[in-house]
Parts: structure tokens; C-alpha cells; sequence
């Protein structure tokens, strides 16, 4: 093994070491560039959820031993009954009494209370007195317990109630099945406690299950219910408002304490066990493991930089995609990202990553990608990650790129670098490419639209004449329903007009701006 | 020395080269030389050659996967990601015949293309026989024919296990024997590239037969999988099939609403609360014709109410996507495509 191998081969261990050590700037300085040699790859998830384990299993052989004698099954039902029944019949001091006899009950009790709250031929009082009595005992059993019933229970009320326990609590081990339940839980009210359970516990991808009921929930009530939690959650960390809140999250900008950077074993545990379902057949788990893994945290963002390093193609890719998909709040996996970028698959997506997550230092490297001899992929990748940095700085590569490029033969690559000469702030040489690109076949136009709209909103913005209306106009073409299908077709029920159409539009609208206000010699745009 | 021979010598030696040449895989067929086999940066490089076949995809389904205005709708134009790794994927051979696809960042908008099934890691082509002369020097792979190539993404839903459950798995007829026909049915023509599936409406109505009758007063329909290799519908969980049935009108009044019966889907991975109804390969299922309400999107199990008297008709509706506009009063011949319809009459 090379110097520089090991230096690749420690990092994603050193990275690992670091997070069990609880450290919270364990990320590598930022490098403009990498190294050439390949970084060397390991079963990181496998070795990284067996050492986990190990610490666990080591922790809690050293555990003082519980003062309290096992009680036998059939003797903790009764008991348990009979509690329950008390509890539940009593009022004041003396359900007081009850309720703290049912917390004090052995660690076997949780998997009691779990039952209980599931059974749907049980009494309402008990399955909520079940959710009140786990939340007291505050253990990860009890937490473990709560998570199997917010995902379980019906009715939907039970689920609210368990959701907003759990965010009351301190156990971070369920944050992962937690968040993952924003993809799958369909009652409004529980939606809100969802997001707002997540939300106490710094993982403020939370926030839009939160403003999700406060813009469309159909109780009106429940809407402004909602609407009022999301502005104390801003307030609670001085917030101008929840969609500041939910900006600041997003740019991993929020204030220091806001998000907590040291989390526990078990919570990494769960993040390495989620990662390790990269490598399954079924998109079913990958899908989950993709949604969850991009909503957590700046410690996810540390694991899934780790996990760059698996000998796994599947959860290598898996990983790319959750730190791009993170955003800036993931820019802190930049420097490991750049050591895969002339992977010769991966590297198109990482490079790709490096713009999501707004990692400027990647500038050099990414331009670098636009020279002959690059791979195509890679070529197009960087080019469209330069976009995404958005930085003025990348406008002369990005021109000398397009000077070089034949249209007719790499129209893709045409077609990113005149994209990202608008993100950058240098339209002029751009417009023409991207409003054929609209209706050229061989293209995705959504791209170009898109690029299309930002330079329209900055025109606007800028009191360009016309620039409003047209661009009005462009949004208002998204609108349009389809024509009647016909009958007896397999045309979509919902929706709008298929984005051919309306993108061929688009361009219609364009070109005849564009002919008559001849945007190219108005005032340069600048980002 | 006499100039002729000279020139005959010279002219023989130019034979000679030329033949070797040739045998070695010299100039192709189609301008490409032995020393430079083509490579190929998008499918519409291999229309140059494969014209027919060419066409025949860009009318299929695999064509598209990326552009077609279901997966746009369902996918939300691609925002979700999720959707990539199966409608613009990266070579099999790259990802590995019966593993799962990884999806690639370029020419997206070419979805399920040639590259995709026939490229191979080191850049050359995969095909059912090799041609050395040929521009692209395809190189055999049995693999190409194999249910396993199609597995990557058409087992994510399941579909291969069910033809491996099938009948016609143990009787060795494979996904490209429906999917791939020979043209014309004849082998010399090679395969079709259209893959028709669910979209080709006659080869839904020859895999799916639909009957009924009475017993004990009652109407019942059966429905049963009598061709098609795995469920039906199966794949995309966005396909169903609905039956529906409705009083026969009188000859001169105008038709009544359909009303729903049953639901034949595998329903989203969001939908917790609905039950997997997918009819198995070569199974029969029968429903009572009651009188009850049933909401097609919850797929009702167990027709309620009271049984339908007098002459009815029952007719089976195959949709791409799962969605009536009006669920309460859904519209099937508007919004869904007929496959089979038949009348009761005591």
C-alpha cells in the first residue's frame, strides 16, 4: 500500500473513529484539488455497524446490573392490568399514583405498553395512557416502543400522540425510521406533530411536513394550529419566520446549538444500518434509505462521506446521491467527494454533489473537467456543477468551454455549459443554445427552461421592459391543462400539458420576446 | 524482368492483401475499418446499420421511459430521483446481468436505449451472434435473451419472480417470446424491438379472459390470467385494471354509469392501507355482482349489497395510471382502455 493509499484508506476509518468519539468537527481540511491515485475502497457500512455493535455490547456488559428482580411474564401481565385499569379509573392523586406505578414498572413493561396501544379492541384511555406512561420512562426501549406504535397504530390520533411524545423525548435513536415516516404518514394532524417531533430534535426537514399542513390542510383549525407551531419554532432559535428557518436548514446555516453535532451510538448505528440497504436488489429499501438518509443531519452528512468509501458500487452511488440531495448543509463532505471525481462511474454524480452542496472550492477541479480527454459524462457533470456553484468566476472557462464544444455533436454538453453561463450571471452567449434546446429531442428541456425562467426573473427584476409580462406569461403555460384525452386512451388523468408542449411554447414566447425587446443589449445581469 | 509480369506480380500481391484484409475484418460493411471498431455516444449511432430495429425501439415503451407523459406526471418531471435508476439507466452488462441498474447522468431523454442492453464494460457490443465484420464487432452473449437481463428493472416490482413462479418459466418460454416475437413470426427476421407490453392493448386482451354467469341468483364474473407469463397488471405500480359493471339499458335509452366492482393493482408503497390485489399468473378469481359501493382507488376486495337483478354488462379497463378523475363517479371509457366486455342475461 502506497503512502497516499493509506492516507485514502484512513480517512473514511478516521472519519468513522471520530464520529463513535463524538467529536464534532471530524471533516478533513478542504483541498482544492486531490490527489490522482484511486482512494481505496472497503466494506465501510459492514465494518462500521460491527464496531458499532461491539461498543454497544461492551457497554452494556459494563452496565450496573438492575436492582429490581426479573418478574415473570404472567406476573407483570397482572400487574400491568391492574395498573392500567386503576390508572384509568382514578382521578387526581390518585391516578397520579397509578400512572407512577406504570413508570416505574420493569424494562419488560415497554414491550406491555406497546401491546396495549396497538390492541384496537382496547380502551381509548389505555392506549393513550400507554403513550403518556412510555414517554415518562424515557428509556430507548420506550422510545423504540413509541416509533413501532407511530408507525403502527390506528386510529391516526394514537399516531399524533406518539409522534409529539417523541419529540418530547431525548432519544435520538429513532430519528431515522422518524424521518421516514414523513414519506409514508397520511393523517394531517399527524403530520404536524411529526414535523414538529422532528424539529425538536434538530432535524428541521421536519418543518415541511409542518408548513405542509399549515398551506393545505383542509381543517382550517388545524391549518393555523400548524401555522403558529412553525413560527414558535423559528422564534424558539431566532428565526425571522419558518421559511427563514427552513432556509437556514437547508444552507446548514443555522445557529450553533440549533442542531445538535454530537449524536449517539445508537443513532449512528441506525445511519450505518440504513446506508448498508444501498447495496439491496429492491429500490424499495434504497428508496427509503435515500429519502431519510438526505433529510438528517450534519452527522449523517458525516457517515455518508465515510461511506464514499465502501466497496460497494451501490452504496457508494447511494451516498453521493443523499449528500447531493442534503445540499449545502452537506458541504462538509466536499473534500472527500473530490476524491472520487475521476471515478469512472461515480464521478459524473459526485461532481454533480459538489455543486448541490455549493462546495466553491471544487471550482478549479471542475473546470479542469471541461478540458479534451474528459469522459462525457463527467464533462457534462461538471459543467452543469459549475452552474450550480453559480460563481462569476467560472464564466471564462465556461466560454472557452462553449468555444470549443460542437453543437452538433455534444449538444448535451452544449446545452450545460450555456445553462451554467446563465446561473453564473453571463447570459449573452447562452439564450440562443438553451431556447432551442427547449425543442431540441435530443435534450431535456426542463434544464434549459429552467435557466430560461432565472434570467426572466432577473430581467424582471431589474425593470426590464416586458420582462414581467413574459414572464408571467412563461408561468402561466406550466398551468394549462391538457387537451380532452380521448376516448377510450390511456392518457393521464391529472396534471398539465406534457412538457414537450408546453416547453415548445415556451420557446415560441421566447424567441418572439427576445426578437422585439432584444434582451442581449439590455443591462447585464449579474448574479 | 517483362513489365507485365511485374504488374501481374503486384496486382497478385494486392489480391492477396486485399483478401486478408477482408478476412480479417477489414473494411466493413458499413465504411468501418477492423482497426477501429465504431463507438457509440448515443442509440441514434446505431441507426446507421440497425434502421429497422431503430424504429421499432423509438416507437417502444423503453424509448419513453424518460419523455412519456405518464412517467413525466408520475414522476413529477423527475423530481423524483427515485424514478432515474430504471428510466435512464446505465449499461446492464456494466451494472451486471441480474443486479440492479444504476442509473446514468447523460442522454437521459433516450431512456431504455440500445446502449443500455447491448454495450459492454469495455465499450464493445453484445449480440446474438458474433460478427467480426460488422461495424460495431457485435460479440455473442447468451445473457441478451436471458429473463435475468430484463431483471435489473423489471424485477424490481417483482415481475421476474412471478414468470419464475409461472408455469411458463418451467416450460422454458422467457420474457422475449411475448415481449421480443420473431417479425413476422418468422425466426429469419430476427426480434421485434417494439417489446409491446401493456400498452398494446390486444396483447392484454389475449393474456386476460373475462366471462360470467349466475349461481344461486346471484351474478358472478370470473376473471382469470390465462397468457400473460406474471401478474396481471404488473411492473409499474401505477397500472391497474378495473372491472365495472352496470344494468344493461334498454335499446333506446342511453347507457348507465359504470360502477365499479373490483380492482386489479399492486398499490404505491405509500398506500399502507390498501390491499395487493394483482391477479397470478394463470389464476381465476370470481366476484359476486352486487349492488354496494366501491371505490376503485381502495381497491375493494369483497363486492357488498344487495345482488343485481336483471341483464347486466361487465366490462374490464386496463389504465397506466392509477388515478380516476372523480373516484366517487369514475369514467373508464374516458379514462381507461377497454379490454374485454361482456353481457349477463338470465
Amino acid at each position: 500500500m502506497t503512502p497516499r493509499t493509506s492516507h485514502s484508506f484512513g480517512r473514511w476509518l478516521g472519519a468513522i473513529l471520530c464520529l463513535l468519539a463524538g467529536a464534532a468537527a471530524c471533516t478533513p481540511e478542504p483541498e482544492s484539488e486531490p490527489e490522482r491515485s484511486a482512494p481505496v475502497l472497503a466494506p465501510v457500512a459492514l465494518d462500521a455497524i460491527a464496531l458499532i455493535e461491539a461498543r454497544l455490547a461492551d457497554a452494556r456488559a459494563t452496565a450496573l446490573p438492575s436492582s429490581t428482580p426479573p418478574i415473570p411474564p404472567a406476573e407483570l401481565v397482572r400487574r400491568m392490568e391492574g395498573l392500567m385499569g386503576f390508572a384509568t379509573g382514578s382521578g387526581g392523586r390518585a391516578r397520579d399514583a397509578g400512572v407512577t406505578d406504570l413508570v416505574d414498572s420493569p424494562a419488560e413493561a415497554s414491550a406491555w405498553l406497546r401491546a396495549r396501544a396497538l390492541d384496537e379492541d382496547a380502551r381509548e384511555a389505555e392506549r393513550y395512557l400507554c403513550l403518556e406512561v412510555l414517554e415518562r420512562r424515557g428509556g430507548q426501549d420506550d422510545a423504540e416502543a413509541l416509533m413501532a406504535i407511530a408507525e403502527r397504530a390506528r386510529p391516526a390520533g394514537l399516531r399524533a400522540g406518539a409522534y409529539w411524545r417523541l419529540g418530547r423525548m431525548g432519544e435520538d435513536a429513532v430519528l431515522a425510521r422518524l424521518t421516514l415516516r414523513l414519506k409514508y404518514e397520511t393523517d394531517w394532524e399527524a403530520v404536524l406533530w411529526l414535523g414538529w417531533a422532528l424539529c425538536q430534535h434538530g432535524i428541521y426537514s421536519g418543518l415541511d411536513g409542518v408548513l405542509a399542513v399549515a398551506n393545505s390542510a383542509p381543517d382550517r383549525d388545524l391549518a393555523e394550529r400548524a401555522t403558529a407551531e412553525a413560527q414558535a419554532l423559528a422564534d424558539e432559535i431566532g428565526a425571522g419566520d419558518a421559511y427563514q428557518l427552513a432556509n437556514g436548514w437547508w444552507r446548514g446555516e443555522l445557529p450553533a446549538g440549533a442542531v445538535p453535532r454530537v449524536r449517539s451510538l445508537e443513532y449512528q448505528l441506525e445511519l450505518w444500518r440504513w446506508i448498508a440497504r444501498f447495496d439491496e436488489f429492491q429500490l424499495r429499501g434504497v428508496d427509503d434509505a435515500r429519502f431519510l438518509l438526505a433529510r438528517l443531519d450534519g452527522v449523517a452528512a458525516d457517515v455518508l462521506g465515510a461511506a464514499l468509501f465502501d466497496a460497494s458500487p451501490y452504496v457508494r452511488l447511494g451516498a453521493v446521491q443523499c449528500l447531493e440531495r442534503m445540499g449545502p448543509r452537506a458541504h462538509s463532505a466536499g473534500p472527500l467527494l473530490l476524491e472520487h471525481l475521476d471515478d469512472p462511474e461515480l464521478g459524473p454524480w459526485v461532481a454533480s454533489a459538489l455543486g448541490r452542496i455549493q462546495y466553491t472550492p471544487a471550482k478549479e477541479a471542475l473546470e479542469q473537467r471541461l478540458q479534451p480527454g474528459t469522459a462525457p459524462a463527467l464533462e457534462v457533470a461538471a459543467a452543469r456543477a459549475l452552474g450550480h456553484l453559480g460563481l462569476a468566476e467560472a464564466v471564462p472557462a465556461l466560454l472557452a468551454a462553449l468555444k470549443n464544444v460542437d453543437a452538433g455533436q455534444r449538444p448535451e454538453l452544449h446545452q450545460a455549459i450555456a445553462e451554467s453561463l446563465v446561473w453564473c450571471g453571463a447570459p449573452a452567449f447562452a439564450l440562443e443554445a438553451l431556447v432551442a434546446a427547449l425543442t431540441d429531442p435530443r435534450l431535456e428541456p426542463s434544464t434549459s427552461s429552467a435557466a430560461l425562467r432565472h434570467h426572466l426573473a432577473r430581467q424582471a427584476a431589474a425593470s426590464v421592459p416586458g420582462a414581467q409580462d413574459v414572464l408571467t406569461e412563461f408561468d402561466a403555460l406550466k398551468a394549462q391543462r391538457p387537451p380532452a384525452a380521448a376516448p377510450g386512451s390511456a392518457a393521464p388523468t391529472r396534471g398539465g400539458a406534457a412538457p414537450r408542449e408546453i416547453e415548445a411554447a415556451r420557446a415560441a414566447l421566447l424567441r418572439n420576446y427576445f426578437d422585439s425587446a432584444n434582451p442581449l443589449d439590455s443591462a447585464p445581469v449579474t448574479k | 524482368m517483362n513489365p507485365f509480369r511485374i504488374a501481374l506480380g503486384v496486382l497478385a500481391i494486392g489480391v492477396v492483401a486485399w483478401l486478408g484484409f477482408e478476412l480479417a475484418g477489414g473494411p466493413s460493411r458499413d465504411g468501418g475499418t477492423s482497426s477501429t471498431p465504431m463507438t457509440f455516444a448515443t442509440s441514434a449511432d446505431c441507426r446507421q446499420c440497425h434502421a429497422e430495429v431503430y424504429d421499432e425501439w423509438a416507437m417502444s415503451e423503453h424509448a419513453n421511459a424518460w419523455t412519456g407523459p405518464e412517467v413525466r406526471l408520475l414522476s413529477m418531471d423527475f423530481a423524483n430521483q427515485d424514478c432515474i435508476d430504471c428510466h435512464a439507466p446505465s449499461p446492464v452488462f456494466q451494472s451486471g446481468i441480474g443486479e440492479r441498474v444504476r442509473p446514468r447522468n447523460v442522454r437521459q431523454v433516450e431512456g431504455v436505449d440500445c446502449i443500455t442492453c447491448h454495450l459492454l464494460p469495455d465499450g464493445g457490443v453484445a449480440g446474438t451472434r458474433s460478427d467480426p465484420r460488422a461495424a460495431c464487432r457485435p460479440v455473442a452473449r447468451a445473457e441478451l435473451s436471458s429473463a435475468e437481463h430484463c431483471a435489473g428493472c423489471h424485477n424490481q416490482h417483482g415481475t421476474v419472480d412471478q414468470w419464475r413462479a409461472s408455469r411458463f418459466a418451467a416450460q422454458g418460454v422467457g420474457c422475449i417470446d411475448c415481449h421480443m416475437p420473431h417479425r413476422g413470426g418468422d425466426p429469419s427476421r430476427g426480434r421485434s424491438h417494439a417489446s409491446p407490453g401493456g400498452t398494446d392493448i390486444e396483447l392484454v386482451r389475449g393474456a386476460i379472459a373475462l366471462r360470467g354467469g349466475a349461481q344461486d341468483g346471484v351474478w358472478y364474473v370470473e376473471v382469470e390470467n390465462i397468457g400473460a407469463g406474471h401478474s396481471f397488471p404488473t411492473d409499474e405500480r401505477s397500472r391497474a385494471a378495473d372491472l365495472f359493471w352496470r344494468p344493461q339499458a334498454a335499446q333506446d335509452d342511453a347507457p348507465l354509469p359504470w360502477r365499479h366492482l373490483a380492482r386489479l393493482r399492486d398499490p404505491y408503497r405509500t398506500e399502507v392501507d390498501v390491499p395487493t390485489t394483482l391477479l397470478a399468473a394463470h389464476e381465476t378469481r370470481r366476484y359476486e355482482v352486487r349492488s354496494g359501493p366501491s371505490d376503485p382507488h381502495r381497491h375493494t376486495l369483497a363486492p357488498v349489497g344487495d345482488p343485481v337483478q336483471g341483464p347486466i354488462e361487465v366490462a374490464l379497463f386496463y389504465k397506466r395510471s392509477p388515478y380516476y378523475a372523480d373516484p366517487a363517479a369514475p369514467d373508464p371509457e374516458r379514462e381507461a382502455r377497454l379490454v374485454h366486455r361482456i353481457v349477463l342475461a338470465p
